[in-house]
């Protein structure tokens, strides 16, 4: 069933919270402006364990790293929550 | 595949690109270095480019990433052997796979590839030190504090993300706890040189990659006169080239792993 992007982000959202798993991420307002790096502060180390677990939700067509392939290492850096939830959306 | 338990430690595994079994390449293990090192340096790198190609396994070394915390067992012979439980585990039914490894990752594949020769169908050493601790740079590098560590190392080697607070610290307490609670640096401290005779055996299709700003680079050019099959390139950069330079990185490992899958014809020198 397509999911619609709001929806992808309750999830991306609920999973982070897990991945982090301090009580600190709980206050915080997760939205598609949150940047992984900024507000969240999110270790890489975090960021392949988050990716890990949005493919095991959503699926092996959701292709994490052929996605960074076509990225610079400053686009990584400013990865927000909404274009990780776009590029689910654009899987599906 | 996630955490494999190997050596009665847990390892944390990641692959990347097409599935080992489906796959008409090896799956290629890439093996980071020590201390700050861990698999997401390849993560946000070279992994990208090289899964375009073949299957990719990053895993991280024992004590480090997520990978379970030893006491010891960070000399050379014992991280081989878990690269040879990781490989067993991960086994899908290829006679070899290809191996890349980075500073003292490099001289895990190394090392293994000298006990397995027959398992390994192509090797590339990045930036590999012999003998591994009489580099004089790294040695001072590590009898710096772990906060020194970090500060010492180019913004590029800083991974990707490596800019808040929380990640400082989670960084620093995870070195931290590699410091002080086993015999990492003892090991390191250790490590013997490889004779010049045991490398001239070693008949398997090797690859050095060295950057020319590196205190490494002597012992790149020492491989070079020294192993039976070895193409040796420099490219303009420090010791974490790969970091500095991920697409070149990739593109020259992709050329020397191959295209096609076709047996190397190095192989019958």
């Amino acid at each position: 069933m397509l999911q619609t992007k709001d929806s992808i982000l309750d999830t991306i959202a609920n999973l982070i919270r897990e991945v982090i798993g301090e009580d600190w991420v709980d206050e915080i307002n997760i939205t598609q402006h949150t940047s992984f790096n900024g507000e969240l502060e999110l270790e890489s180390i975090e960021f392949v364990a988050l990716a890990e677990k949005l493919q095991n939700h959503f699926g092996d067509d959701i292709n994490f790293v052929g996605w960074l392939s076509e990225k610079e290492l400053e686009d990584i850096i400013a990865l927000t929550v909404g274009d990780v939830a776009e590029f689910i959306q654009s899987c599906q | 595949m996630s955490i494999v338990r190997i050596n009665e430690l847990d390892f944390h595994v990641q692959q990347a690109g097409p599935a080992p079994a489906d796959a008409a390449h090896p799956p290629v293990y890439l093996i980071h270095g020590l201390m700050l090192g861990n698999m997401v340096g390849w993560y946000f790198t070279i992994t990208p480019h090289l899964a375009k190609h073949r299957p990719v396994v990053m895993y991280d070394l024992r004590g480090h990433g997520k990978s379970q915390l030893a006491a010891s067992g960070y000399d050379l012979d014992t991280m081989a052997s878990d690269l040879d439980g990781l490989i067993k585990a991960s086994d899908a039914g290829h006679d070899a796979v290809d191996l890349v490894g980075h500073s003292w990752g490099g001289l895990v594949a190394l090392t293994y590839a000298l006990y397995h020769p027959h398992r390994v169908r192509r090797l590339v050493l990045i930036e590999v030190p012999l003998p591994p601790s009489n580099i004089g740079e790294m040695k001072r590098f590590m009898e710096l504090s772990p906060k020194d560590m970090l500060a010492a190392l180019p913004r590029s080697a800083q991974q990707g993300f490596l800019s808040g607070g929380r990640q400082t610290f989670r960084l620093l307490r995870n070195l931290g706890k590699l410091v002080r609670n086993t015999t990492v640096l003892d090991d390191f401290k250790a490590a013997k040189d490889i004779s010049d005779t045991y490398l001239s055996l070693l008949n398997v299709p090797v690859m050095t990659l060295y950057g020319t700003k590196s205190p490494c680079l002597e012992t790149g050019r020492r491989l070079e006169r020294v192993l039976p099959q070895c193409r040796h390139l420099e490219i303009e950069a420090g010791h974490n080239l790969y970091a500095e330079a991920p697409q070149q990185t990739a593109d020259l490992i992709n050329d020397f792993l191959g295209a096609t899958v076709a047996p190397n014809p190095l192989a019958t020198v």
